[in-house]
């Protein structure tokens, strides 16, 4: 009789006691899959792009000096229920990335829920408005940065192989991949010193 | 009565190899500021010798007597036996303590941020002092399960991972840094907990020989040494800054599209430290006479609980609880000083 009391009693305090009252569920979680960053002319601008049950983009732009601060900005006001743990690729403007990419990498990084494996790529201002109006644009571009990494293989694509170059040999320079909108969507190494 | 069956010793050595992996999955093998992949190799080869070293007293005992170092100390020393007892309850609580504060700091960082730690806390101990009562033997013959399961995730993390090598980011510089190789081989050392659960646990085994004890203290370091290289070579530098490099290398294992395999990571750490914590609980009950033991068993996880429950209001304590040199020590005493104290003084019964 005690013993089914005690297990009566686990099963009880697992049901409830787990956090996963307070937890966010996949139907309400926002999952941003990607992030663009874009310099405005009043200053960077950050843009959430969340998954929603009709593939249909739904943008939203913050502006803020960090991904850190954008990021909590959007959990106050914009994106309550924001879950970055589905994010693919964080899409950088040529215009920006002097300013932010080592402290954004460095955020990424020391996130648990954010896979080491996420994509991160420079760009123009014409692949920027090629993602925002496209809604295959993630595809697209994940598969063009996958088809450079092939020819090149020195070309440091996600947060993992960008952080260690960046942690590395300051001197040292290193080839991120840059998409580039000029006659048609490409892919091309961008070298970082 | 389950504890007096006997059985393999093999499955014994299968309980210490799932105990010491937690170790591997729990705290950084890359652990040290500006270590080379060559100190940390060199940690893993002396910290391999230390712990066949730590084994060599209860291997004797065990050879010799055919009981495991507690029985003979209670056989030799029935009425002194209470401080020993007592010496090596607090060593285990100490042992059990630091693990599942790490487990329940891997479970919220993890998985569930809101999840409650006591709770993780108390239903894992709850678990384990069931497992516990049922003995080793029954414990052992779980763990054979979990020993298949382990292959299978540290096959997916590793073998997910070989895609992702980077040799670029390392210099192969070869210079030894004593002070981080001797921090290297301090951590890896402290894998020797697992021939103290050995000496407390052994008595029931059956076909003992030496080289079970040596090939799953091998077995375990052949792990690190390859834990090490993965580490070094696919996370490098962004491996340091993170807490669990062993969860991190799990999330990145992909095999074609299908990637992040965290789950495995998940199901495989918390089956191990079952399987430790469990060992730790059985050698506990085994230090205590049978007559009293499933009190003291309870009365000791309400121990640890309380120690967790303090580890996790004070930093100091958690600190104190974590630290891997403390460890060592205790290591040193429980698995080296005391049981050749015992071999010393009744040398003559060791030969009857």
């Amino acid at each position: 009789m005690i013993k089914k009391f005690l297990i009566g009693l686990i099963c009880l305090l697992m049901i409830f006691l787990q956090g996963c009252k307070s937890s966010k569920q996949i139907d309400v979680a926002s999952l941003a899959e990607t992030v663009t960053i874009n310099q405005t002319s009043d200053g960077l601008s950050y843009t959430f792009y969340i998954i929603d049950s009709g593939n249909a983009k739904n943008p939203v732009s913050i502006k803020a000096n960090s991904l850190s601060d954008a990021v909590q900005k959007a959990k106050k006001s914009y994106i309550p229920n924001l879950s970055m743990s589905k994010l693919e690729l964080l899409l950088i403007n040529e215009n920006a990335y002097l300013q932010v990419m080592r402290s954004d990498i460095a955020f990424v990084s020391s996130r648990y829920d954010i896979s080491p494996l996420l994509y991160v790529s420079l760009c123009d201002d014409g692949t920027m408005k090629f993602f925002s109006k496209n809604k295959e644009g993630l595809k697209t571009i994940e598969d063009h940065i996958m088809l450079l990494k092939n020819k090149n293989d020195k070309v440091k694509t996600n947060s993992l192989s960008i952080y260690n170059s960046f942690a590395g040999d300051n001197k040292r320079e290193f080839y991120v991949s840059y998409i580039n909108s000029k006659n048609e969507l490409k892919a091309e190494p961008y070298s970082i010193s | 009565m389950q504890s007096k069956i006997r059985f393999s010793s093999v499955r014994l050595m299968i309980v210490l190899f799932i105990s010491a992996c937690t170790v591997l999955m729990l705290y950084n093998v890359q652990n040290i500021e500006n270590s080379t992949f060559a100190n940390d190799i060199a940690g893993v080869i002396i910290g391999l010798l230390i712990c066949l070293l730590y084994a060599v007293p209860s291997i004797i005992i065990k050879l010799r007597t055919k009981k495991d170092f507690i029985s003979f100390a209670k056989t030799s020393t029935p009425s002194a036996v209470i401080f020993v007892s007592s010496y090596y309850a607090m060593y285990f609580a100490y042992l059990a303590t630091g693990f599942l504060i790490r487990y329940c700091d891997l479970f919220s960082k993890s998985l569930n941020p809101d999840a409650n730690k006591y709770v993780i806390a108390a239903l894992l101990l709850a678990v384990c002092t069931y497992a516990a009562h049922k003995g080793i033997c029954a414990l052992s013959r779980v763990a054979l399960f979990i020993f298949v399961f382990s292959i299978i995730a540290f096959l997916i993390i590793f073998g997910g991972n070989i895609s992702n090598f980077d040799f670029s980011s390392q210099n192969f510089d070869i210079q030894i840094d004593y002070n981080a190789a001797f921090k290297a081989v301090s951590f890896f050392s402290s894998i020797s907990f697992i021939t103290v659960i050995f000496a407390f646990n052994s008595q029931n085994t059956n076909k003992f020989k030496k080289r079970h004890i040596i090939l799953a203290i091998a077995a375990i370091f052949v792990l690190a040494a390859l834990s090490l290289v993965f580490i070094y070579f696919v996370l490098s530098g962004y491996g340091r800054q993170q807490a669990y490099q062993m969860f991190i290398l799990s999330k990145t294992s992909h095999f074609s599209f299908a990637s992040g395999m965290d789950s495995f990571f998940l199901a495989a750490v918390t089956s191990f430290i079952f399987i430790l914590i469990s060992a730790v609980f059985t050698s506990v009950k085994n230090s205590a006479y049978s007559k009293g033991s499933k009190l003291v068993l309870n009365v000791f996880a309400v121990i640890v609980f309380i120690l967790f429950v303090c580890a996790q209001r004070f930093n100091v304590i958690e600190d104190i609880l974590t630290d891997y040199n403390i460890l060592n020590v205790l290591n040193f005493v429980s698995a080296v000083l005391i049981p050749t104290c015992y071999m010393i003084i009744f040398r003559r019964r060791l030969s009857d």
